[in-house]
């Protein structure tokens, strides 16, 4: 049939022209394969920068945490003695987000005193102490038995060189003798 | 119409793959984004971690006391003094250090120890009305150069090998600036001390001298450099040994 010199369809012939339709979705079900592959592929990425973001504020917090705790014990890079030193440390308890132990490590101060490193297994015995009086401080309940390890979480360790004083009672002797306050920080 | 209606389906899929193709975009934006997020800030906590290092270091330095006796250590010595105030007594004398050059030198060095493996450094005292170098002392370290086993030719290993301690006769601070700046990204410390300085009548003037520690990471500096710094090795430390005082 023609009108306007054109085919007008009938029944048979638009049964022709909907030859593969599949009905309002059945229709777009080829145009979803992309759509739905670039909603995950957004929700994957979306997720991703979501997860990164918090680790990296959670370690730069940490970072800045840890340079506070270091920070607040050398104070101005001299210590008075163990005196000084531990109300260094009751001002350091203030900071709960993490973890820490801080002493001091003895740097050579002459020919064939080499300076024996950091050891994290064996860091508390190796912290410096003058008499009965260790130089350490921690956070950490001493029974907890919660100790920082490779596997600790935004495990970190900063060292600064301070100056201590010592007098000795015996001789009278003062001297200054250079450190290294080490601290140990973890969560 | 009709015809329209009839291509309903690829107008749908042509819309998909735009939609694909800015969410790619915003994504892979997201992702870099991500990925780089932090990365300056935390170099900047690194580098003002190094650089409170430096400063500690310093000021640790200018704190300490030595023995006054050759030989004795701080803890059996029978007297001891500040070791700037035997700095200033040995520049007094003649303008120059001399007795406290190796002192103030092993002082420096146990002090930088537990950084040696990573960074080098330069600590020098400057007299800046003289224009003139009391003190020089520079560490560096002589990195070993070798290709990769099996690798290709321009593939190379680099080993620490010897650290050296030298002392320095720079002709003016030009060198010491080339220095610093051959050495790329540095942590520096710098203090104002006063030095009393004695003629030959006895009277006595207090030169300003600047004290200045800066570290870097290992770099070998090569050979104009190092001949323009005028250097004689004070000390060398192998890689796997013990550290030695040449014989002069």
């Amino acid at each position: 049939m023609l009108y306007n010199g054109r085919h007008l369809l009938g029944v048979d012939g638009l049964k022709k022209m909907n030859k593969g339709f599949l009905g309002p979705i059945g229709d777009d079900l080829p145009s979803l394969i992309p759509l739905l592959f670039a909603l995950m592929m957004f929700f994957y990425v979306f997720t991703f920068t979501w997860n990164t973001f918090d680790q990296k504020g959670a370690a730069f917090n940490d970072s800045l945490e840890a340079l506070r705790v270091a920070n607040t014990l050398k104070g101005n890079n001299y210590l008075r003695g163990i005196g000084s030193f531990n109300e260094r440390c009751a001002e350091a308890q203030s900071i709960k987000r993490i973890k820490f132990i801080v002493g001091l490590l003895p740097l050579s101060t002459g020919p064939g005193q080499d300076f024996s490193g950091i050891d994290l297994e064996t860091i508390e015995d190796d912290f410096f102490e003058s008499g009965d009086e260790k130089f350490f401080c921690t956070n950490v309940p001493e029974d907890s038995g919660d100790y920082p390890g490779p596997e600790s979480v935004n495990l970190s360790i900063r060292s600064f060189p301070v100056a201590l004083e010592f007098h000795n009672k015996t001789t009278g002797m003062f001297y200054v003798r250079p450190m290294l306050l080490t601290a140990v920080t973890w969560r | 119409m009709t015809f329209f209606r009839n291509e309903r389906g690829q107008a749908a899929l042509t819309d998909a793959l735009y939609f694909l193709l800015i969410v790619s975009t915003l994504s892979t934006f997201l992702f870099f984004f991500a990925a780089n997020y932090g990365l300056v800030v935390q170099q900047k906590v690194v580098n003002q971690y190094w650089s409170e290092y430096a400063t500690g270091a310093l000021e640790t330095i200018l704190y300490s006391s030595t023995p006054r006796i050759a030989g004795q250590t701080l803890e059996n010595s029978e007297e001891v003094d500040y070791l700037l105030a035997a700095v200033k007594e040995d520049f007094a004398d003649d303008g120059q250090l001399f007795e406290t050059k190796p002192i103030l030198a092993q002082n420096i060095f146990g002090i930088m120890q537990p950084l040696a493996g990573n960074f080098d450094y330069l600590f020098y005292l400057y007299l800046s009305d003289a224009k003139d170098f009391a003190y020089v002392l520079l560490y560096t370290k002589d990195p070993v150069i070798s290709p990769t086993p099996g690798g290709r030719p321009s593939e190379v290993v680099v080993t620490p090998g010897s650290a050296f301690l030298y002392f320095c006769e720079p002709e003016n601070l030009d060198a010491l600036e080339l220095l610093t700046e051959s050495v790329g990204s540095s942590a520096q410390s710098s203090a104002r001390i006063q030095l009393v300085s004695l003629d030959e009548a006895g009277n006595a003037s207090y030169p300003v001298a600047q004290a200045n520690l800066t570290m870097w990471v290992p770099t070998p500096l090569g050979d104009p450099l190092m001949d323009s710094l005028n250097c004689e090795v004070y000390k060398v430390c192998p890689a796997d040994g013990q550290c030695v005082i040449p014989a002069s």
